[in-house]
């Protein structure tokens, strides 16, 4: 990564401090546990002191895969969307620019933001991405449908993630690893609204896709046992998986509405916050008819 | 099926609303009637500049204003002596880094309590393993407000995680026992203040600093009791996010901890309506 030395009245002064997983903690303590829910291989930290005495901090995490700096990127939407032309897109906000570039993810914080400040992080986010390949994002966002019975998806929030605790800082679910996600699963989770009305409940599609149709069942059975107890053990047979025609959709109430769930192959379907049984079973139909088609065209 | 001991998003759910049933026939907040645990939160607008800069003497006197609420004293010498004597061992304990606790209220408490009699040499730094806070006989908690992506909050009981010596198993299950680092044999009964840095405190994807999320309060919140002072600060971040929203924002994952260091670890109050909370100063978006 070949950063300028000076940019404006800022001068790095120090860097680039490389963190690895065995270090991350001493340098974010809890916030660590964020990356190394993704494929995380190190992180480059640089810092630029200016002449009023304020600072530019630029954080170059190096991730496995691009997927995984999506993730990272896809978990908070809100503020300013920037392009870096094929080279990488941001979001910038209140002086932090966050940024996904190919394998990398960045965070670059300027500690007061002014006019000045603002144009100096997008030069640094510009040096960050020069001469990288961005590829599109994860291939797996594909199976989400765009709309549910008239619950249109909001793009700006959908969040590609690997862990539970990631999952949890999105829509608690468990304090335990209950759907057994870890960094060989891939998850999506995408909320969905009306139009523009201010709904407290939208609907809820989790999807999270397993190694194998083995893990993946078993994941189903963990989370019917933890989260629907009084569900019918019929529900979890290894039968659901072949196939739309044989698939069995569950559904079960709770707190905060119907959840619909079921297993297509080794993915795993969920609906939350649903208003209905009949709109939970037939929201993870339409999951599962988005997701048979879209696997039919990505193999 | 049977179910496993996992706490869900529907255990969560059915005891928020026990709670709001029983919210609902009780009093409003700032009136407290029949509290058991007092949070005093002192605020001055002029306490930060434009640029987010502390002014170090507004600062030591809304330290001192602090100190004399919670205990009730008349001077700010007398305020700290009634919650410390000379031969004390004392450690302050501030978040060191990602949304630091300010170095002037850090540097406010110890001159105060220099001046009011504690030898220099008595007054450690305790943030970070067990070794000084074993050496202690009284902790001043000095933790910076914000909220944090693990736990909800991050703020007072988070701030003795360290402690434990085993800081990792607290950001799995166990997120919801950090109360229990509060009974440890060299960390138990030796908190006699909470003092939160709520300058500029941060309500959301902590603990990593994060401007979009974080706003000049510029207040103090303080109190003996651990868990009332935390909810005091939870009140205020929650507030703060539907604020930002412009629609309910709960913190996600919820804050366990704050309950369950009432409910299972008795360190303190955690029901809003057993807390009573005295305001000074700078009203302007309390959020009480």
């Amino acid at each position: 990564m070949n950063l300028p030395k000076q940019v404006g009245q800022w001068r790095l002064t120090e860097g680039p401090q490389r963190i690895d997983a065995t270090t991350i903690f001493d340098y974010m303590n809890g916030g660590g546990e964020l990356y190394l829910g993704f494929r995380f291989r190190y992180l480059d930290v640089y810092d630029f002191q200016g002449t009023d005495d304020t600072r530019i901090l630029v954080e170059v995490y190096q991730m496995e895969t691009s997927d995984d700096a999506f993730g990272l990127l896809s978990l908070d939407r809100d503020g300013e969307k920037v392009s870096f032309g094929p080279a990488g897109e941001g979001i910038y906000g209140a002086g932090l620019l966050r940024l996904w570039s190919g394998d990398t993810y960045a965070r670059i914080l300027a500690e007061q933001e002014t006019p000045e400040s603002r144009e100096v992080v997008m030069t640094l986010a510009e040096s960050v991405c020069r001469g990288r390949r961005h590829p599109a994002p994860p291939a797996f966002l594909g199976c989400l449908p765009p709309e549910l019975d008239g619950y249109r998806l909001d793009p700006d929030r959908v969040s590609y993630f690997r862990s539970y605790l990631v999952l949890n800082s999105i829509f608690f679910l468990s304090n335990e690893n209950i759907l057994m996600l870890g960094l060989n699963t891939e998850a999506i989770t995408a909320s969905y609204s009306r139009g523009h009305s201010v709904e407290r409940k939208r609907p809820r599609l989790i999807e999270v896709r397993y190694e194998s149709e083995s893990s993946a069942l078993a994941a189903y059975q963990s989370f019917l046992r933890t989260y629907l107890p009084e569900s019918n053990r019929d529900e979890v047979s290894g039968e659901t998986s072949i196939g739309l025609q044989n698939m069995k959709i569950g559904a079960g109430e709770t707190e905060d509405g119907w959840v619909g769930h079921t297993l297509a192959g080794r993915t795993l379907v969920l609906a939350f916050e649903c208003p209905s049984e009949s709109l939970a079973r037939g929201w993870v139909n339409t999951a599962v008819r988005h997701l048979m088609s879209w696997e039919e065209s990505h193999d | 099926m049977t179910k496993t001991s996992a706490y869900t998003r529907r255990d969560f759910l059915r005891s928020t609303t026990a709670a709001a049933t029983v919210a609902a026939t009780s009093a409003p907040l700032l009136s407290a009637a029949g509290a058991v645990s007092s949070v005093v939160v002192v605020r001055d607008q002029k306490a930060m500049t434009g640029g987010n800069k502390v002014d170090a003497a507004i600062v030591e006197k809304m330290v001192a204003e602090t100190v004399m609420r919670v205990t009730g004293e008349k001077s700010t010498k007398s305020a700290w002596l009634s919650l410390f004597k000379p031969t004390d061992i004392v450690g302050l304990v501030p978040t060191p880094h990602l949304n630091p606790t300010h170095d002037e209220v850090v540097a406010a408490v110890r001159q105060q309590l220099v001046e009011a009699g504690i030898p220099e040499s008595n007054i450690r730094n305790a943030q970070g393993g067990t070794e000084v806070v074993k050496q202690c006989t009284a902790l001043i908690s000095l933790p910076g407000l914000k909220a944090h992506w693990l736990t909800g909050i991050g703020t007072v009981l988070k701030n003795y995680i360290l402690f434990s010596g085993r800081a990792r198993d607290y950001h799995y299950a166990d997120s919801a026992k950090l109360g229990e680092i509060w009974n440890l044999p060299h960390v138990k009964g030796k908190t006699r203040l909470v003092l939160v840095d709520a300058l500029r405190p941060l309500c959301d994807k902590g603990p990593q600093p994060d401007p979009r999320y974080m706003w000049p309060y510029k207040g103090l919140i303080a109190g003996k009791d651990p868990v009332a002072v935390e909810r005091v600060g939870l009140e205020i971040i929650t507030k703060k996010r539907d604020a930002l929203r412009g629609e309910p924002w709960p913190l996600s994952p919820p804050p366990l901890c704050v309950e369950a260091a009432d409910k299972d670890y008795h360190l303190g109050v955690s029901d809003l309506k057993r807390i009573k909370v005295e305001t000074v100063g700078w009203s302007d978006e309390l959020f009480l």
